[in-house]
């Protein structure tokens, strides 16, 4: 039924484009032949905007005829086989959108209004007589699409062995990512899928704080929000995301896994736009515009898990009459971006952007002196962005700042620690084409960050003590780097170096980093490339307070419930004051090697091979002794991409990674079991394949299907009986494995366009076929049997969207 | 914060599907109940031992202790002498077995009170044991008389009749490998009375470190284990006293409430000062229940002297196990069978 509607819709453009090229044929006819007597004549200007976006929509053809006798003012509906109108007149919408038709007879005239890839739009007004009638006419896209790329300064060129990029439009409508830019970028290849699904970065078997996502040059203090509920920049104010698994450029430092690099956008000059969002765990909203020469975009989100939460503890409490605690994450996030362009072919850029989150316990009265806490973790960045390209150099100059603050009040407010954090950092790079083969770009980045950290107690048996530790210091970084494109016929070497230098205090730490990547043609469609080169990290040696949330071995419901270790990253946790005594650098080995074909119609298939061998240098518990915990952490592995846009409407793509990753300890003595483990985030196996289709009427399908090995975990292989109870015996650590899971999500999305405004709602069905995929294992009360394990059950999520 | 993690874990399990779980009170398989831990011949320290309804638990230094677990299967006790096993002694529960590799273990000397490192003290299904004497001083990890006697601790590994065996069971313990059909179990020994203690450490020339306020607990006398001698079976508004190992029959739908009602032998009675007022103390008692069916907990509390069951759709005879014990290392058991009616 709905392919003969379409039928049918086709053969009635069709027709009416030959009446239209027939009528355009008519209109070329001496002005004399309008059918309007003397005295009795008008005039309509108007003009053609894009219904839901109201931007002007040039070249539309428009045609002005005769109304049909029983017509009356407004939206008109021509039927099948109408007659031919008594007269009719076209022209073209100017650049601006805009039409002039003088001599129209008074009274109701029909206007239509056709252009490629627009539903045709009729309306019937009424021209007064010697006047000017004014008709603003909104035609809808066939295929609307909110995501409307703007055009930006163009990317900085940097040198990656892999680099895959996405989309505004793929991040919106990837299924099972809820539009959320960080998770849709666990999609691709190198990207482990994160205990529960939830967001985390964990880049080639590499730990989440040990990738770096950059936002406009500076690295991000947090890429997500507290439980990894949603990244902590909409995917509005980007235009794309680039994702660096390994061997990335020597502009990027203090990161040994891998990096994401967000440039956010520019605000559209085409009029105020915005939108307004609202889902299950979040509102968001954004304006954007023109603003004097530049263009301005102001975006905020609220998430309001909290209050979700909280009104399920109140309910379940007034069913089961019993306290119910339960934690209540609560985040906020903003944005706001000016750029303009400046005399002399340079851009400003001045960004303002913060994220907060907010951990609560939700305790019972009676619980509350010993159990309730909070925890608060804000940051508020401000960066200015200078650009220039003039006489062959390019300069980026990205100045910042940023106000951090740390929170955790425990126990009715008797422990109480903060730490502030005033961070000033900058960039400067210069670019510049040496001869023709030659391309050097010199650059430095830095930060210094000056922190106090407060610590106070209260000794609940002594009313009115209190305790205070007050530490304040300085923490910097300093990099140097280098890097270069040689052109070599065939073949392009990027030979590039980084300097970096941290200090904490007193303490001073240094890496050296060279780095060489090469690419080689292989005619017009093939390409290898190959990369090698040193990556540090510094070590962070503050005071954590974690959650503790994802500890292993918690009792419930007569079981015992033991978590693989990586959900420990999703623990929230704040750092204070450095604590240790010795400053260290892990230092990473990254070597990668990619063979790459590009289909003809846009896409590609790339196979590439990975190593990163990491120093972990683990400081000395003492000076001058060994650590028996000092590590290599290794990861090796395989990733396959095929991806394509088969067409406008059709996108997709095929990711396997295939990883084996295992930490070695150093000093552990012969026979120790431990000595050689797989790592936490070991996911030997994982393959993604995700298609999305934009239907007719504005509908859009999409599905991923999942297929991912099983994390390892520690197991518990029995029990020592106590008194009332047992006590776990642990396995060698991360000696088992969850057996592998699958799932499919789909995702619809269903756009209504109206002239002003659009409206979007989706839906978004995580694991549709409600599959116990293992996240967790559950163990007998006792210890001594596994019973089995437990898996996230189908989930849907729903929002709407409106644009305007 | 582990309220917190359980709250949203349990959210987690609850809204998934998850698979049935055995629990942990079902004797569907060997299962370590308690250690019947008694002083069977006095040392030369404390008052003498007065024989009476209840075994003596807390022993001093010198006195000799016997052990034997209690372990049950579906077919009921296992007798200690069908058990293999090892004996270690060490210091302070959860150190016994799972910090150092078992097997290769020294035999304890006999000097030691507890021993730093775990040492053997025997093999078979039971043990006997002479305590060591009293330390010349205190060692810096236990800086006072509290610590001493809650650190010596005996452990027992064992292999089930139909498990793997003892060998087996010690290297798989030590390999850290799965440990079906062993038996795992430890006790602190219980060192008492803490007056008599004291006052042999004081004439040794060794600080007891007893705090301030704490001295109103020298007066307890030497603990005993409880015993497990009746048990209340409540049901329909009737109730009677049952001796233990009695059969009971009970209809199927009934609600059944078992109960234990300590005797005034197992509270272990003293009198202090407080604040100038004499104030009468007893041990604290806990319950814990097993059943060798799987029927219908209606309520159960943890530690509860009582539990609340239905029979559900099993037939046949229910075996309940209880184990009663004291906030001092004081164990004593019993069982009693209940027929289903119908």
């Amino acid at each position: 039924m709905q392919r003969l509607a379409s039928v049918v819709a086709l053969l009635s453009v069709i027709a009416w484009l030959g009446l239209v090229m027939s009528r355009e044929a008519r209109a070329a006819a001496p002005e004399g032949e309008a059918p309007c007597p003397a005295l009795r004549c008008g005039r309509l200007i108007g003009d053609v905007r894009v219904a839901g976006q109201r931007t002007p929509l040039p070249d539309a053809v428009v045609l002005v005829m005769a109304a049909p006798a029983d017509a009356s003012e407004g939206r008109y509906s021509p039927p099948f086989a109408e007659p031919e109108p008594a007269w009719a007149r076209s022209q073209r919408s100017d650049a601006a959108g805009a039409f002039t038709f003088e001599g129209l007879p008074v009274g109701l005239v029909r206007v239509a209004v056709l252009g490629a890839g627009f539903e045709r739009r009729d309306e019937i007004v009424r021209i007064p007589a010697e006047a000017t009638g004014q008709l603003r006419i909104f035609v809808t896209p066939l295929d609307a699409s909110p995501f409307r790329t703007v055009v930006t300064a163009p990317p900085v060129p940097r040198s990656q062995v892999t680099e895959h990029v996405l989309t505004k439009e793929e991040i919106a409508t990837v299924p099972g990512s809820q539009g959320d830019p960080l998770r849709a970028l666990q999609n691709l290849p190198g990207m482990m899928r994160p205990p529960g699904g939830l967001g985390l970065l964990v880049i080639r078997g590499s730990p989440p704080s040990q990738s770096q996502v950059f936002m406009g040059g500076h690295a991000m203090p947090r890429a997500f929000h507290i439980l990894s509920l949603a990244s902590v920049f909409p995917a509005d104010v980007l235009d794309e995301l680039r994702y660096i698994p390994g061997n990335f450029d020597a502009a990027y430092g203090n990161a040994t896994g891998g990096i994401v690099v967000v440039e956010p956008r520019r605000g559209r000059r085409d009029g105020v736009h915005g939108f307004g969002e609202l889902d299950l765990a979040a509102a968001s909203a954004m304006v954007e515009g023109p603003l004097g020469r530049g263009s301005f975009i102001v975006a905020a989100q609220r998430g309001y898990v909290d209050a979700v939460l909280a009104t399920a503890a109140a309910v379940t409490e007034r069913v089961t009459e019993e306290p119910s605690s339960v934690l209540l994450p609560r985040y906020y996030d903003y944005q706001t971006i000016y750029d303009r362009p400046l005399r002399g072919g340079g851009w400003l850029s001045a960004r303002a952007f913060g994220s907060g989150d907010v951990l609560r316990a939700r305790t019972p009265p009676e619980a509350a002196a010993v159990s309730a806490f909070e925890l608060r973790t804000d940051f508020h960045r401000a960066d200015l962005l200078y650009r220039k390209q003039r006489l062959g150099w390019t300069t980026r100059l990205t100045p910042s700042f940023r106000y951090e603050v740390n929170r955790l009040v425990a126990a009715s407010n008797a422990f109480r620690r903060r730490r502030r954090d005033y961070v000033g950092s900058a960039r400067a790079e210069l670019s510049r084409a040496v001869g023709p083969r030659v391309l050097l770009t010199l650059g430095t980045d830095s930060q210094i960050d000056a922190y106090e950290a407060l610590d106070e107690q209260t000794d609940l048996s002594r009313p009115g003590s209190l305790t205070q530790d007050r530490q304040q210091g300085v923490q910097t970084s300093l990099g140097v780097y280098v890097s270069s494109e040689l052109r070599l016929g065939r073949l392009t070497l990027r030979p590039g170096a980084r300097v970096s230098g941290f200090s904490v205090g007193d303490r001073l730490a240094f890496a050296v980093d060279p780095r060489g990547m090469g690419d080689l043609e292989l005619g017009e469609r093939w390409q290898l490339s190959a990369g090698l080169g040193r990556y540090s990290q510094v070590r962070n040696i503050s005071d954590r307070n974690e959650v503790d949330l994802v500890d292993q071995g918690t009792g419930i419901q007569g079981a015992s419930v033991f978590l693989p270790s990586a959900f420990g990253s999703l623990d929230p946790a704040v750092e204070f004051a450095p604590q240790d005594t010795q400053l260290t650098v892990r230092e990473a080995l990254h070597a990668s090697a990619a063979v790459r074909y590009r289909f003809g119609e846009g896409g590609s298939a790339e196979l590439t091979g990975f190593l990163n061998n990491q120093q972990n240098n683990v400081p000395p518990v003492m000076n001058g002794s060994n650590n028996p915990f000092d590590s290599i952490s290794r990861a090796a592995g395989l990733e396959v991409l095929v991806r394509r846009r088969i067409s406008r409407k059709l996108y997709g793509w095929i990711a396997y990674t295939l990883t084996f990753t295992e930490l070695i300890l150093l000093q552990a003595p012969p026979g120790f079991p431990y000595a050689r483990r797989p790592s936490d985030y070991d996911q030997r196996h994982n393959l993604v394949a995700l298609l999305s289709y934009a239907l007719p009427r504005h509908w859009r399908i999409g599905g991923r299907f999942r297929v991912v090995s099983g994390l390892p975990y520690t197991p518990v292989v029995g029990s020592v009986a106590l008194p009332g109870g047992y006590q776990p015996i642990f396995g060698p650590r991360n000696a088992a494995r969850l057996p592998a899971s699958h799932q499919l999500d789909l995702r619809i999305d269903k756009q209504w366009v109206r002239d002003r405004a659009s409206v979007t709602a989706y839906v978004d069905v995580q694991n549709v076929y409600n599959r116990v995929n293992p996240e967790l294992v559950l163990y007998a009360g006792d210890f001594r049997s596994e019973a089995g394990y437990v898996g996230l059950p189908i989930f849907p999520s729903l929002g709407v969207r409106v644009d305007w | 914060m582990s309220s917190y993690r359980s709250a949203g874990l349990a959210a987690l399990v609850t809204a998934a599907c998850t698979p049935s779980i055995e629990p942990a009170w079902l004797v569907s398989k060997p299962r370590e109940l308690a250690l019947e831990v008694e002083v069977i011949a006095q040392g030369p320290y404390g008052e003498r031992i007065v024989p009476g309804p209840r075994t003596p638990r807390d022993a001093l230094p010198l006195d000799v202790v016997s052990m034997r677990p209690v372990v049950v299967d579906p077919d009921g006790r296992i007798e200690p002498d069908e058990l293999e096993g090892i004996w270690l002694l060490c210091e302070g529960v959860g150190n016994c077995l799972v910090r150092e590799p078992v097997a290769g273990r020294p035999e304890c000397t006999g000097g030691e009170l507890q021993p730093t490192e775990p040492c053997r003290i025997g093999g078979g299904g039971s043990a006997v044991w002479t305590m060591g004497d009293l330390p010349s001083e205190l060692p810096d990890e236990l800086p006072t008389v509290f610590d001493l006697i809650s650190g010596p601790t005996v452990a027992f590994v064992g292999s089930a009749p139909d498990g793997p065996g003892l060998e087996r069971c010690v290297s798989r313990l030590d390999a850290r490998e799965r440990l079906e059909g062993c038996l795992l179990m430890e006790r602190v020994v219980g060192l008492g009375p803490l007056g008599e203690l004291v006052e042999r450490l004081a004439a040794a020339g060794i600080d007891p470190g007893i705090p301030e306020g704490a001295e109103t607990l020298l007066a307890r006398g030497r603990n005993h284990n409880p015993a497990v001698t009746e048990i209340r079976v409540s049901l329909a508004g009737e109730s009677m006293q049952v001796a233990v190992g009695s059969t009971v029959r009970v209809p199927r739908d009934a609600a059944i409430v078992l109960t234990l009602e300590p005797a005034e032998e197992d509270l272990d009675r003293f009198e202090i000062l407080l604040n100038d007022e004499p104030v009468e103390l007893t041990d604290d008692l806990f319950g814990q229940w097993w059943f060798d069916r799987e029927i219908d907990y209606e309520e159960a509390a943890v530690g509860g002297l009582w539990v609340r069951w239905r029979a559900g759709p099993v037939t046949g005879t229910v075996r309940a196990y209880v184990v009663l014990r004291d906030n001092r290392n004081g164990e004593g058991w019993g069982w009693l069978d209940l027929e289903i009616e119908g």
